[in-house]
């Protein structure tokens, strides 16, 4: 089963909505998909981190001006959620910058919560897995540039061939018990170091 | 418009259900159960000193008539509420035409669950209220092998869906799981009555439902499957049963919240009164009862609101309850789902079904259920005790209650 479907009950919800009918339904839609909910309104200018998933109202007021700040500027992880009333472009754009993941229109309905939060988590999840290979992709590509920097600094001062380079920071790994890039980067300070 | 309640004339009640077409023979109880619970109404004084009045139309097991046959009774024919569809194709299609119009539909059959809509009061039963019951029974009783067949739409594979999570729970195995058209012929199942009997399944989990689903009884006789297979389901009711040879059936087990067979004065009560309008030999089923206890749970609603605005039937079907044939029932008004009896049944020589397991209490419905466990379960039930009608559910606490077994 897709995880975000198995684990939906485990998911924590925010609603930053103002009191209201169609608060309540939401509310108690979430609560009857079974994820624990809680509303806050007015929003503040610290966002709970305990939260998997944020359904917040965009509105071109102070509110989401305070809320859109709040989340930038605390580097949320939570899936975010728009509630939308208008389908104008500048909306829109607002929406899209702010990086949610789904939109929840209003008069606000049943139907399609469940629909938008496992979406919206299955993309989260999929965004982060990709970002996480992103950076291990980018790890493996400084250590190839190290290796080769510190290939050509034995090439340079020793007069090894490439062969012969690589085969020195291996076996000086091996005995070391240590990875090839922590001797590449030892011989690269040590150049910068000489080179002082 | 539906919402005034006008003094001056009767209360009309829009019937939904299909006098032709595969489902006919289930929804021929449903529509004669309605109409009962209405005549009791009508008996005991009307709502408000009025008369209520159903209207009966052909909707022919088909869900486009299904729908505009709702706009036509609430445009033209002024119906100030509607009751009825049985499968779940039906109630999606007439879910946007009462949301539309801010009128209230009764639904009078059990569901695969995943929806609410506050303008629908949900009668039947959804899979926590009876899947896990049924499962755990076979597990135990009948083997870990299972065949699932059924009809292409959303109930059954969406019950098999769950089955096949419980049944990797208690590490049993599917062998298959196979679909049939609504209309499918017996070429079209003897060729999945020839793959059982091939792969040889301790369970064959049947949920095809009308028509076919007789065909389908009589193609694995004919095969030999019934002396050693067991045959569960959630759709076969008396009225298959009833439409099948005599004896075909026997032994096969349903899980469902009401049988004919149960010893309640109630129901005994419900029985004769069925039998004496319609006919000596006729036999209920869950599809009927529920059709009957969503008729008259939402009737007095509306007599209490004064009202048939769906927010206003709400807020009174949260303060009541009814005596059902199946045993106490009322709203749960988290979801606008009916807490409901689990009950298992067999199929004994005489066609009727002997209730082997019930619960304790009502179960509360869990519409959005997603992953079914068995611990779940333990933990889901209610107190035993229903609280005076008057009292709010939400401040009963929940206890575990364990499971009744043999009747």
């Amino acid at each position: 089963m897709l995880k975000a479907l198995r684990d939906i009950r485990t998911v924590r919800v925010v609603v930053y909505h103002p009191k209201d009918r169609e608060r309540d339904e939401l509310e108690a839609q979430i609560r009857r998909i079974g994820c624990d909910v809680t509303a806050i309104w007015p929003p503040t200018e610290s966002i709970r981190r305990d939260v998997d998933v944020i359904f917040m109202l965009f509105r071109q007021d102070g509110f989401t001006h305070t809320l859109l700040k709040a989340l930038a500027e605390q580097n949320v992880q939570a899936t975010l959620i728009g509630i939308v009333e208008f389908e104008s472009p500048a909306v829109i754009e607002v929406v899209a910058r702010a990086g949610a993941l789904a939109i929840v229109t209003k008069p606000i309905r049943a139907f399609g919560i469940l629909a938008n939060l496992v979406l919206s988590q299955t993309i989260l999840a999929r965004e982060k897995n990709l970002l996480d290979r992103i950076r291990k992709l980018e790890e493996k590509l400084d250590g190839v540039k190290r290796l080769e920097k510190a290939k050509s600094i034995l090439i340079t001062r020793k007069g090894m061939s490439e062969q012969v380079a690589y085969e020195t920071i291996r076996a000086r790994a091996m005995a070391a018990r240590v990875s090839i890039d922590v001797v590449c980067s030892t011989i690269i300070d040590a150049e910068e170091f000489v080179g002082l | 418009m539906s919402l005034p309640f006008d003094i001056d004339r009767p209360l009309l009640i829009g019937t939904l259900y299909s006098a032709t077409g595969a489902t006919a023979f289930v929804e021929r109880t449903q529509l004669n159960a309605t109409l009962l619970a209405i005549e009791e109404v009508n008996a005991a004084g009307g709502i408000a000193g009025r008369e209520v009045k159903p209207l009966c139309y052909d909707a022919q097991s088909d869900p486009a008539r299904f729908a505009s046959l709702a706009e036509y009774m609430l445009d033209e024919d002024r119906v100030d509420l509607l009751v009825g569809c049985y499968m779940t194709n039906t109630r999606q299609a007439v879910v946007p035409v009462v949301e539309r119009r801010g009128s209230l539909l009764s639904y009078a059959a059990p569901y695969e669950g995943f929806e609410y809509s506050p303008n629908v009061i949900y009668g039947g039963a959804v899979p926590n209220q009876h899947i896990f019951l049924l499962a755990r029974h076979l597990m135990t009783e009948a083997g870990k092998s299972f065949y699932l067949v059924g009809t292409r739409y959303s109930f059954p594979i969406e019950t098999n869906r769950v089955l096949m999570t419980l049944i990797a729970e208690r590490k049993g195995h599917i062998l298959a799981e196979r679909y049939v058209p609504l209309e499918a012929s017996r070429r079209e199942l003897d060729q999945i009555v020839q793959d059982i009997r091939r792969k040889k399944p301790d369970v064959v989990f049947c949920a095809v439902v009308g028509t076919a689903a007789v065909a389908f009884y009589e193609l694995c006789a004919e095969a030999g499957l019934t002396a050693d297979t067991t045959f569960a389901s959630l759709t076969i009711t008396e009225a298959e049963v009833a439409a099948m040879p005599p004896r075909l059936a026997e032994g096969h087990l349903t899980a469902a919240t009401y049988f004919h067979s149960i010893a309640s004065a109630e129901n005994r009560r419900f029985v004769r009164a069925y039998q004496a309008r319609f006919g000596a030999h006729e036999q209920l089923n869950a599809m009927a009862e529920t059709a009957y206890t969503v008729t008259h749970l939402t009737l007095a609603a509306v007599n209490r609101a004064g009202s048939v605005a769906p927010e206003a039937v709400r807020a009174e079907l949260a303060q009541i309850s009814f005596q059902a044939p199946q045993g106490e029932v009322r709203l749960d008004a988290e979801n606008n789902h009916l807490y409901l009896w689990p009950r298992v049944g067999r199929v004994e020589e005489d066609g009727q079904f002997r209730v082997l397991l019930e619960a304790a209490a009502p179960v509360k419905p869990d519409p959005y259920l997603v992953n079914h466990t068995f611990e779940d379960w333990a933990g889901a039930l209610p107190p035993a005790a229903l609280p005076p009608a008057i009292m709010s559910p939400a401040s009963i606490p929940p206890l575990p209650v364990p499971l009744v077994s043999g009747k």
